[in-house]
């Protein structure tokens, strides 16, 4: 057991076996950090000890969460967001230097109107990735948000879920695809003003002239770089499709590492 | 193995002698026949002198039979040469246990050392193999893949003269690998094939990289729930999927699939409205424009696989 092995006193251990789902008084910010860990790398609910008794009624826990990754840029604005959470006794933190996790109970689809309503009350540069998932399946629901956030961290401050960078996180799971993306963009990558032309397109949902605008060069200076992206890649920009996989060729050439404490 | 050489060669050859004494198209089914007996005898371990005296007294009988019936005789001594030479090329390679072994992954000395492997919808094998060969070495497996012994930037090519060749709708799906990982290939080139499938890809050629986010998704269950879960709301409605699709098609081009449509700018705009409040992937995104696509293709091909 991993609470053992952390050097935990064994009456500590007996404790959490007996009453797992107790929840610790909203004051106690470690024990809840620890328990927010434990949850959040499935190492509380896995054993078989506990799922006879995982009958969704035990002390204070949810029947399911909405998991919030989330980071920002400065330590200011990480501390925002452990402080916007709301003083309930059902809500989890477990906070890092500049990201962190936040449990909220939840029903199903409410997930995402939850992540919107706490970044709207912070006014930092802040990016957040929510999952929802029953209490019993919130490592999943973790390792999704986590890697939902580093292709977010890439994009502007915001909410962000699975559904809206999905091709992004597909491939970003299939290593041999990503590479193959990688080994695509590669000549692109390596020429700043095809790069930027690319970005922009991309960034201004595929219309030219607001992109154009954002570079702050001619209409067809634009369409002349897209064309060379063209030409290098094989991938057509102004195809939706085409366009995805050039995007999701450039998550694959650099995803950012995201700073989110360890849960485990 | 024990049977008689003469009696199957006059068997095979029969019909394509007779084509050429009526002075019809014999060529693709020569090839197919004389490789088809080639093999079964190199199989069967004749030792090459059996082999050819049954194709002399086999060429003899037949072209003298068809010559009674007033053939062509030219035409019949080129059949004869044909399946002479395809017989003698087969059954020295004696390639289909070659090609199957490199399948399976045990590529025995003598193999080259990556293989393109091809796979086949739309049309016969035989025209398909019989055109490659035109073109140099294929070896063809009792599956029904076929080894190309070269590097795939040289296969897609070829592959793509072959598909032009043969006209109508054929999809070729090819994937490169060294000998000893041709399975991997094997793997790839059914997983490309029932995407480009199920996804209704026009006829060509393809790759991997032609499917790849498709492959992703396919791969990654996260993603694949994540895709159901967004296409299920607009799958009940005809309409809106339609809408969609003529959207794509139109490179997302709000007046052309208007045009397409024959509806009014209006209609689309709520329509693609309609299609945001039910998937949370707004149309008019390219990028999201793309996934939805995606979604409603991998459906379909749920529903039919």
């Amino acid at each position: 057991m991993t609470t053992v092995a952390e050097g935990r006193p064994l009456t500590d251990v007996l404790r959490d076996i007996l009453r797992p789902y107790a929840l610790p008084p909203v004051e106690d910010v470690q024990a809840r950090r620890r328990l927010a860990g434990s949850l959040l790398s499935g190492s509380l609910l896995s054993g078989s000890l506990f799922s006879g008794q995982d009958n969704g009624s035990s002390g204070g826990l949810a029947l399911a969460y909405a998991v919030i990754a989330y980071c920002s840029s400065t330590e200011d604005g990480a501390a925002e967001v452990a402080a916007a959470v709301p003083d309930h006794e059902d809500a989890l933190v477990l906070d890092g230097d500049r990201g962190g996790y936040v449990l909220l109970p939840c029903a199903q689809d409410g997930h995402v109107a939850l992540a919107r309503d706490l970044h709207d009350r912070i006014g930092a540069e802040v990016w957040m990735a929510v999952a929802w998932a029953p209490r019993h399946d919130l490592a999943t629901a973790r390792a999704t948000a986590a890697d939902v956030l580093r292709i977010g961290y890439g994009r502007a401050p915001g909410v962000y879920e699975l559904r809206t960078v999905l091709a992004d996180f597909a491939v970003l799971r299939q290593p041999r695809i990503a590479e193959r993306l990688v080994r695509t963009i590669q000549p692109v990558v390596a020429r700043r003003p095809l790069l930027d032309a690319l970005r922009a397109f991309i960034a201004e949902d595929g219309n030219r002239t607001a992109a154009a605008r954002r570079l702050d060069i001619h209409r067809s200076t634009l369409d002349h770089r897209l064309r060379l992206v063209e030409r290098l890649t094989g991938c057509r920009p102004t195809s939706p499709r085409e366009l995805l996989t050039l995007s999701v060729a450039l998550t694959a050439h650099s995803t950012p590492q995201v700073p989110l404490p360890r849960t485990g | 193995m024990l049977f008689d050489v003469g009696h199957l060669l006059h068997e095979e050859f029969l019909p394509v002698y007779r084509a050429a004494a009526t002075g019809g198209g014999w060529e693709d089914a020569a090839e197919t026949a004389a490789h088809r007996v080639g093999t079964r005898l190199a199989a069967a371990k004749l030792p090459v002198a059996r082999v050819v005296a049954a194709l002399r007294s086999a060429d003899r009988a037949l072209t003298g039979a068809m010559l009674d019936d007033g053939g062509d005789a030219r035409a019949l001594a080129a059949a004869g040469t044909a399946l002479t030479a395809g017989l003698m090329a087969a059954f020295f390679t004696g390639e289909d246990g070659l090609a199957d072994a490199v399948l399976a992954g045990s590529a025995p000395g003598g193999a080259a050392a990556s293989y393109t492997v091809v796979s086949v919808r739309g049309a016969a094998v035989d025209k398909v193999v019989n055109a490659f060969r035109r073109r140099g070495t294929v070896l063809r497996s009792s599956s029904g893949h076929l080894l190309l012994p070269v590097a795939e930037v040289v296969a897609l090519p070829l592959c793509r003269e072959v598909c032009a060749e043969l006209g109508g709708e054929v999809w070729l799906c090819v994937a490169e690998r060294p000998a000893a990982r041709v399975p991997l290939a094997r793997r790839e080139v059914d997983e490309v094939d029932g995407l480009v499938a199920s996804l209704g890809r026009p006829p060509g050629v393809y790759r991997i990289d032609d499917v790849l986010f498709e492959s992703a998704v396919a791969q990654t269950p996260e993603a694949r729930d994540e895709l159901t879960r967004v296409v299920a709301p607009l799958l009940g409605n005809a309409v809106l999927v339609e809408t969609v699709l003529a959207l794509i098609e139109a490179d997302g081009n709000r007046a052309v699939a208007v045009k397409k449509l024959f509806i009014h700018r209006s209609t689309i705009d709520y329509r693609l409205w309609q299609v945001e409040q039910l998937t949370g992937l707004s149309p008019v995104n390219p990028r999201d424009l793309a996934v939805l696509g995606t979604a409603i293709g991998m459906s379909r091909a749920g529903a039919r696989g």
